[in-house]
């Protein structure tokens, strides 16, 4: 355990180290992050001079969720997608031989490997502009709310990285999987909205198949004040139920890739 | 001593799916796929000696790989057992990691981007090496490859040649006792392969440790290994000494004889395959070599005359083709 948050300190050195040879990236992250950002803004403001709320949610209530996904999706970029789409290569390439022979857990290797530093601009971000919300609703959050926040949050985070090692399991049985995560990407920004405002049907799938809806929702009802003790207690269920699954399937993945029968 | 490596009636099938070229077969497959059953290795057995460097050998396709990896626990042998330092492979026990590497000379290990000095690093803690351990192997394989000025430069910026020699620093770096080396000076250039070659014997004679190389270069295993394995369609065709493997093999010698006889009068010895202005080479059959260079001593004027073993690729090539 110890080795491995030393290995994961040394990949996160070096990573910023090599990043920071190309500044150009830098300056381009920034501009794809105000892009994207300022566009779901817009549609923000539009959809509530029409309306005061969607499904329950009040228009800074949306935004506050808004910057959950974004910082979401932030962790994402800088380290999920990356390591993910690593593990692939190595699949195809063969070279994932190499994380095998090494006295280490491979799921862990394989986990901390890759990270694109400049991605954190969307984290940054995305804290910004749930800071903002927050402010604008004037709510008051207590140290414990933070407390909670802090704890659904990582369970998100927990969450959406089981969902996509989940599928990229898939690719010791089939050897090219790229599709299925533009597929999940798709589903995934589904998570940019409150569950609530789904139809009943998609609801369902958000919550049970491709459980986003707790990976961002139920962060973002702590923290503008609407705890729901019950969608704590079930995502953090949920979380550990997928975590020990993907736990399973990996294993199971591993026996399959060394070609044993039993 | 006991047997550092001890493979006993390996085997690993492969069910590989089957279909027809084309569209409709393509088609087809995906409904009802039919499979095959490949035997890449179908009961090798050997045992090697701790200390010891031997040569794998065998064509293409023939299970070397698949071997080495049922060794370095990567595949689950279909039937059959192996241990190596006295551990089962497949269960890929840490303490065994610990101990052993596998280098393939087809593929990166090294991070791209980043001087391979850095991926050390990463190296260190992976094998839990002590301080003073690590800056000593390190100061060593440095040495040993000439590292020097490579290890601040990105590993991109290396040339094939430079960065198989850091591969090898960074695949040693916890000093193994077993080494498998699959194909290590594949596609690199003379020198560079005689480098690697001279690192191996040297790291061998310095640490005792036990390595089994594949190569297809012969100058690799001449050099190198004093015993050799060779595999063809996944069963062991020879296991010995490379001069054995050249005396059972190779059934006929090449005589240089510089004479003033004809062709023709040479053509009685044996087959003659070269014949250039007073030197004339024939093939003669082993077991005759000594009669007929007497033979023809004695009846012919001769300057001078000698016999050479043919070079170990055709001997090698011969065992294949059987």
């Amino acid at each position: 355990m110890r080795r491995s948050i030393v290995l994961a300190w040394q990949y996160l050195r070096l990573a910023v180290m090599n990043e920071l040879q190309y500044r150009i990236n830098f300056v381009i992250q920034i501009f794809l992050t105000a892009i994207s950002l300022v566009t779901a803004l817009v549609v923000l403001s539009l959809v509530y001079a029409q309306t005061d709320s969607l499904g329950g949610w009040s228009r800074y209530e949306l935004q506050a969720l808004l910057g959950i996904y974004t910082i979401l999706s932030g962790v994402v970029r800088t380290s999920i997608q990356p390591n993910i789409e690593r593990l692939m290569t190595d699949i195809q390439k063969g070279t994932f031989d190499y994380v095998l022979v090494k006295p280490i857990d491979a799921q862990v290797q394989i986990s901390i490997r890759e990270l694109r530093v400049w991605h954190c601009i969307d984290i940054v971000a995305g804290a910004a502009i749930l800071l903002d919300a927050l402010f604008r609703l004037e709510v008051s959050v207590t140290f414990g709310e933070v407390l909670l926040f802090g704890l659904t949050l990582t369970l998100g985070i927990v969450l959406i990285y089981t969902l996509w090692l989940l599928m990229a399991c898939i690719a010791f049985w089939v050897i090219r999987v790229d599709n299925i995560f533009e597929l999940f990407d798709n589903i995934a920004s589904a998570g940019r909205l409150p569950v609530d405002i789904y139809p009943r049907w998609m609801r369902i799938i958000l919550t049970y198949i491709v459980p986003m809806a707790f990976a961002v929702t139920v962060p973002a009802e702590v923290i503008i004040g609407r705890i729901n003790l019950t969608n704590v207690g079930i995502q953090a269920a949920v979380t550990l139920g997928f975590f020990l699954v993907t736990r399973i399937v990996w294993n199971k993945a591993m026996v399959r890739y060394s070609g044993a029968s039993a | 001593m006991s047997p550092i490596i001890h493979v006993e009636q390996l085997r690993k099938y492969y069910d590989v799916p089957i279909r027809d070229a084309g569209f409709v077969q393509a088609v087809k497959s995906l409904v009802n796929r039919q499979y095959n059953t490949v035997k890449a290795v179908d009961g090798v057995s050997f045992d090697i000696e701790p200390g010891e460097v031997i040569g794998f050998l065998g064509p293409n396709g023939a299970g070397k790989t698949t071997t080495l990896k049922m060794l370095s626990g990567l595949l689950h042998p279909t039937s059959g057992s192996c241990t190596v330092l006295g551990y089962t492979p497949f269960e890929r026990d840490y303490a065994y990691l610990r101990q052993m590497t596998l280098v393939m000379g087809q593929r990166n290990n090294l991070l791209w981007d980043l001087p391979a000095g850095d991926t050390f690093e990463l190296a260190r803690t992976i094998y839990s090496v002590a301080d003073t351990d690590y800056q000593r192997n390190k100061d060593a394989l440095v040495e040993l490859l000439g590292l020097g000025p490579l290890m601040s430069k990105p590993v991109r910026n290396l040339s094939l040649g430079e960065r198989m020699k850091t591969e090898f620093a960074l695949s040693l770096m916890h000093k193994p006792q077993v080494l498998f080396l699959d194909e290590p000076t594949i596609g690199l250039d003379i020198t560079a392969q005689k480098h690697i070659r001279q690192f191996i014997g040297e790291y061998n004679q310095r640490y005792g440790a036990t390595v089994l190389l594949t190569s297809h270069y012969m100058a690799d295993v001449e050099a190198l290994c004093k015993r050799i394995v060779m595999i063809n369609h996944g069963v062991v065709v020879f296991d010995g000494a490379l001069a054995e493997l050249v005396n059972r093999y190779a059934p006929s010698r090449t005589m240089t004889v510089q004479t003033t006889a004809t062709r023709a009068e040479m053509a009685v010895y044996g087959v003659v395959t070269h014949d250039d202005d007073g030197t004339i080479t024939i093939k003669v059959a082993k077991a005759d070599v000594p009669r007929v260079t007497g033979a023809i001593l004695a009846a012919h004027e001769v300057t001078d005359i000698s016999i050479n073993e043919p070079p170990i690729e055709d001997v090698i090539a011969q065992v294949y083709g059987r």
